[in-house]
């Protein structure tokens, strides 16, 4: 202790100043309004502009990959589009009743996977007509439901979300139920209500059913990889792998039915 | 020991008293006289004795710009600016070194050195140690004219009252 003191005191002169000097600048910020104001707007300034700079960074060097999927997309709708062209009677008025959904592009702006209740925000909103209960998939599975809108942005209900229900069936013989997540992995959701007696074998391929208005038929979800019945129940119990990674997804499509607005008054009068 | 120590626990007390009590009243002026500020306590630290070792200097530095600090409601602004002058001394003390160098058992007195050497040895201190406190209270470079505004009308105004002081308390030679 005394050698440290001579140390100190023979040597300590850069030290204690450094030390001091370095005290005194905290007390300012501390406990000055002004330069604490200053303090605070100056280094969020440079740190956002840090942060805006490996950003950028990022996205260019996520760029090859964005442009490979975004082109993957393309083909997709484009296959989609002119199967539909070939399928379309000549009567224009039939042609808008065969095909009621809208895909409006949009990009994520959040995403959590790690949460026991997941949510993402899209940026697209009312003004781009998207509405509370919409659909929104990827080119290869779905994502979610809108849960509720601003102008410019919407919140939507991630698939990994205890919330979530979507009606689902098998391709290959229609038999239906409903898919949720257990809340284990990312990318294993489980899909139940399929009556035992029906014909399920593993590598199946699961598709959007087609029983409600969010999501149009046959768009694919992912495969079977396992399945049992659990003692004392009437239903399968299947686990399905999803087709995407949702944890790396930038780009999904918010499903827009022409006829929302009808069926939404329909289904309420019916309800009354 | 206590017989060198006395004078400058009465000089430290002496000059906090007149710095808070009297000096932190005056306003010279509303326009831009009001940034003048006169700040006198800083010759305490300027006469500390030379064979004190810079770390004990600092820290006494230190403690005054607190107690200062603590009558200026502004923690931490003349702490640091102290602290800084006291790590500055020996350079200041180096440049205007008189010819025979200096003995570490004089004092940094008017008495010893002259008027000469107590007006460059004041200018330039009391230069640093002002313009630390205006940096600490602005804390920007952006509005540097109201800076250097600041420091140069503070830096005359306080010179000018240390050296009168000096002269006037201290009429020796």
């Amino acid at each position: 202790m005394i050698n440290l003191l001579y140390f100190l005191s023979r040597y300590g002169g850069l030290l204690t100043f450094v030390l001091l000097e370095l005290l005194s600048v905290y007390l300012v910020v501390r406990y000055n309004q002004t330069q604490r104001d200053i303090y605070l707007n100056s280094s969020r300034y440079y740190s956002g502009i840090l942060l805006e700079k490996t950003t950028q960074l990022r996205h260019y060097a996520s760029m090859a990959e964005v442009a490979d999927s975004l082109s993957k997309e393309n083909a997709t709708l484009y296959n989609r589009l002119y199967s539909q062209l070939a399928i379309t009677p000549r009567d224009a008025e039939v042609d808008s009743l065969l095909s009621p959904f809208e895909f409006i592009p949009a990009r994520v702006i959040k995403n959590s996977i790690n949460q026991p209740n997941n949510n993402l925000t899209l940026n697209k909103g009312e003004l781009d007509g998207v509405q509370a209960g919409m659909g929104v998939v990827l080119s290869k599975g779905v994502l979610g439901i809108v849960r509720n809108t601003s102008p410019h942005f919407c919140r939507v209900l991630s698939l990994l979300n205890s919330q979530t229900f979507i009606s689902a069936a098998i391709r290959r013989n229609n038999a239906f139920g409903v898919i949720h997540w257990d809340g284990l992995s990312p990318n294993v959701v489980v899909l139940e209500e399929i009556p035992k007696h029906l014909d399920i074998q593993v590598g199946d391929t699961v598709v959007t059913s087609g029983h409600s208005s969010v999501f149009p038929p046959g768009l694919e979800i992912g495969r079977v990889t396992n399945y049992y019945i659990p003692s004392g129940s009437n239903s399968f119990r299947i686990d399905v792998e999803l087709f995407v990674d949702l944890s790396r997804i930038n780009r999904a499509y918010i499903i827009r039915n022409r006829y929302w607005d009808e069926l939404q008054s329909l289904e309420t009068t019916e309800s009354k | 020991m206590s017989q060198e120590l006395r004078p400058h626990i009465i000089r430290l007390i002496f000059l906090i008293l007149l710095q808070v009590l009297i000096l932190r009243q005056i306003q010279l002026g509303d326009d831009w006289l009001r940034f003048a500020e006169i700040l006198i306590y800083p010759l305490v630290l300027m006469m500390l004795p030379m064979r004190w070792s810079p770390a004990i200097i600092i820290l006494v530095a230190f403690v005054t710009g607190l107690i200062i600090d603590l009558f200026y409601d502004t923690p931490g602004v003349h702490a640091g600016a102290s602290t800084f002058s006291a790590f500055f001394r020996p350079v200041v003390l180096r440049i205007i070194s008189p010819r025979a160098g200096y003995d570490p058992k004089q004092q940094l007195t008017r008495a010893t050195f002259g008027m000469s050497w107590m007006a460059s040895y004041t200018a330039i201190f009391l230069f640093v140690h002002i313009l630390i406190v205006q940096i600490l209270t602005v804390f920007t470079f952006y509005y540097w004219g109201e800076l250097l505004l600041r420091t140069g009308l503070s830096w005359i105004l306080s010179v000018v009252i240390i050296l009168l002081a000096d002269i006037i308390f201290n009429p020796k030679s």
